[in-house]
């Protein structure tokens, strides 16, 4: 067990010289890998994974911290891309159209986020899926943004086309995003959002604003979601409808769940488990869904928590070992 | 009338789907996957094996209901424990696999599978009906009535809303839960074989054929109230027949998106849907 020697340790996000190892390995790897003789040829896939990470912490923010299920995150995936995509090719500065996409989803957010106060359970869930499938449908029917066929959009010019600077780009947003998720976690907001997600009744009375919290947790989702949706298109260089799909929305949930709910290192392993899955999979279509499928019903059968929650468990193990 | 008979598809998806959320308070995302299973099952028989059809659709829906019960025996009723949200991924994992079983097994060729009879075109009054529109929303209409009377007049209904509503008391009283359940799950996936079967003569045939059904099926629930097997069967038939008229009248392409927003619109206005029961929660 550490010993937390100082307050400031105890609130440092890490906090132990085996935490720094761990973390500076991880930061000198992923700094790494478009120079690394194996790991070259996947930069791409890396990228997408960060891309999908950032998707990650944002549904770990709504779905594992406030318990708010959401099957319609395609829909702001979309709304970020389709906007950074959109205003990237009218001129704007890159990191601006971005910002302004974060802001698109964001109030995108507060639009099914305000409705979802009400709801809960299946009836929230049904009514995010509804959400996601008719941002599908508004934004292939409308003309100005290419209806069913997309348009092409570009990476900042700045960063030239290469797979390399972009992928140094989407790591940096990916780090101050996941560094304010896991600050925020441990801040006041954080502890409400979970405060609603145990005992609502209990949190207010304890003070939560209950409205603004789920509000807020709505809207930040759908932010950072919004964001993760402009390095989404401008990494594939298009966006289209097709790739906004249910079945992306279900790919979020996933993450999260098997992963493990409720933990955001689970969401980042959630993130990886189904990304690597897709690419280790896409040779093999109907084979690798298969094997996809059943990698989640045995998951979801043998450890309910997750893959984050069967690492806390052997991890107890170990600490409280010899007992 | 031909929101009359599409209605009749989501309003059978949506019972199935009330049908296990009230007794076993699972999403159950493989319902759609299910139901095309079955279909390709009474193709098989029908194409393959040469059985008449009224015999092979008829076989599908018990092969349906066998395999829906032994799915919620041995993959679901294990793991009842876990959350609601673990449950519903697990379904999804569930539909992944059914979704690939079927494409790997019958091919992702497009088929067709026909109807009981062929189309006809029918003039009553100066509005023409396609005959077959018409023998699916009756089809439909007979299967509600037949889940109806099994509800309110058998034991296994009686069982079925017991359990649905109390189920320790029911366990306490000796009623074989374990086996109420997974009949309820049997009856389920019939309604959903039934439903692909209604549904497929009026598309192509393939793996994912009953996912748009299966998502209208949940708006349609939702909007009838989880909570409702009636609401469920209003829920269809309205947003089939608005998903029709708004198509017709105001916009073709809008008409899928207004069944997606309408779901939101009708939440607003009443949280548990239209016919759904307010929960009273015991803090």
């Amino acid at each position: 067990m550490t010993l937390h020697k100082s307050y400031r340790q105890d609130l440092a996000l890490i906090r132990t010289p085996m935490g720094w190892m761990a973390f500076g390995l991880l930061a000198a790897l992923l700094l790494m890998v478009p120079f690394l003789p194996v790991v070259k040829a996947y930069v791409f896939d890396v990228t997408f994974f960060l891309v999908f990470a950032i998707v990650a912490l944002a549904m770990a923010l709504l779905v594992g911290m406030t318990g708010q299920v959401s099957l319609g995150h395609a829909g702001f995936l979309a709304a970020g891309a389709y906007a950074t995509g959109y205003l990237h090719g009218l001129g704007v500065p890159y990191l601006l159209a971005l910002m302004a996409a974060a802001a698109l989803s964001g109030l995108l957010g507060l639009v099914i986020g305000l409705p979802a106060l009400r709801l809960e359970g299946p009836y929230l869930a049904i009514a995010t899926l509804g959400f996601g499938l008719a941002v599908q449908q508004i934004i292939n029917n409308w003309d100005l943004l290419g209806a069913s066929a997309g348009f092409a959009i570009d990476r900042p010019r700045l960063l030239g086309f290469s797979d390399p600077p972009f992928y140094y780009f989407v790591l940096l947003v990916f780090v101050f995003l996941g560094w304010m998720s896991f600050n925020l976690e441990r801040s006041h907001v954080g502890r409400a959002f979970r405060a609603v997600r145990d005992a609502e009744l209990a949190a207010q009375m304890s003070g939560v604003d209950l409205a603004r919290i789920k509000t807020l947790a709505f809207v930040l989702s759908a932010a950072f979601t919004g964001v993760a949706g402009g390095l989404y298109g401008s990494l594939l260089f298009y966006v289209s409808p097709q790739n906004f799909s249910l079945f992306l929305s279900i790919k979020f949930l996933l993450m999260v769940v098997l992963g493990g709910l409720g933990f955001l290192p689970g969401a980042l392993l959630g993130a990886g488990l189904v990304v690597g899955l897709d690419t280790a999979l896409a040779r093999a279509q109907s084979l690798s869904q298969l094997l996809f499928g059943a990698v989640v019903v045995l998951l979801m059968m043998l450890e309910p928590h997750g893959i984050y929650g069967r690492w806390l468990r052997i991890r107890r193990y170990f600490r409280s070992w010899p007992m | 009338m031909s929101g009359v008979s599409i209605g009749s598809v989501y309003a059978l998806v949506a019972l199935g789907l009330v049908l296990l959320y009230r007794t076993t308070t699972i999403l159950n995302f493989a319902h759609g996957d299910l139901g095309v299973l079955a279909a390709f099952l009474a193709f098989t028989m029908l194409n393959s094996l040469e059985i008449p059809y009224l015999v092979s659709a008829l076989l599908s829906l018990l092969a349906a209901g066998v395999i829906g019960a032994l799915l919620y025996l041995l993959l679901l009723r294990p793991a009842r424990n876990q959350s609601p949200l673990g449950l519903l991924i697990l379904t999804l994992g569930l539909a992944f696999v059914l979704n690939s079983f079927d494409a790997v097994v019958f091919g992702t060729d497009n088929k067709l599978l026909p109807a009981v009879m062929a189309d006809r075109i029918l003039r009553l009054g100066g509005v023409s009906f396609s005959l077959l529109s018409l023998l699916t929303a009756g089809l439909g209409l007979l299967l509600m009535l037949g889940l109806w009377l099994l509800l309110l007049y058998t034991r296994l209904g009686l069982a079925l809303r017991a359990v649905a509503q109390r189920p320790e008391v029911a366990r306490a009283l000796g009623l074989p839960v374990r086996l109420v359940l997974t009949s309820a799950w049997g009856i389920a996936t019939l309604l959903a074989a039934a439903a692909a079967l209604l549904f497929a003569p009026t598309t192509l045939l393939q793996p994912s054929m009953m996912l748009g059904p299966l998502a209208k099926g949940f708006v349609a629930a939702v909007i009838g109230g989880m909570s409702s097997l009636p609401g469920a069967v209003l829920g269809g038939y309205a947003l089939g027949v608005l998903e029709v008229l708004v198509g017709t009248y105001l916009s073709l392409e809008f008409g899928s998106s207004f069944a997606f927003l309408a779901v939101i619109l009708v939440l607003v206005v009443r949280p548990r849907g239209l016919l759904g029961r307010s929960e009273v929660r015991r803090v």
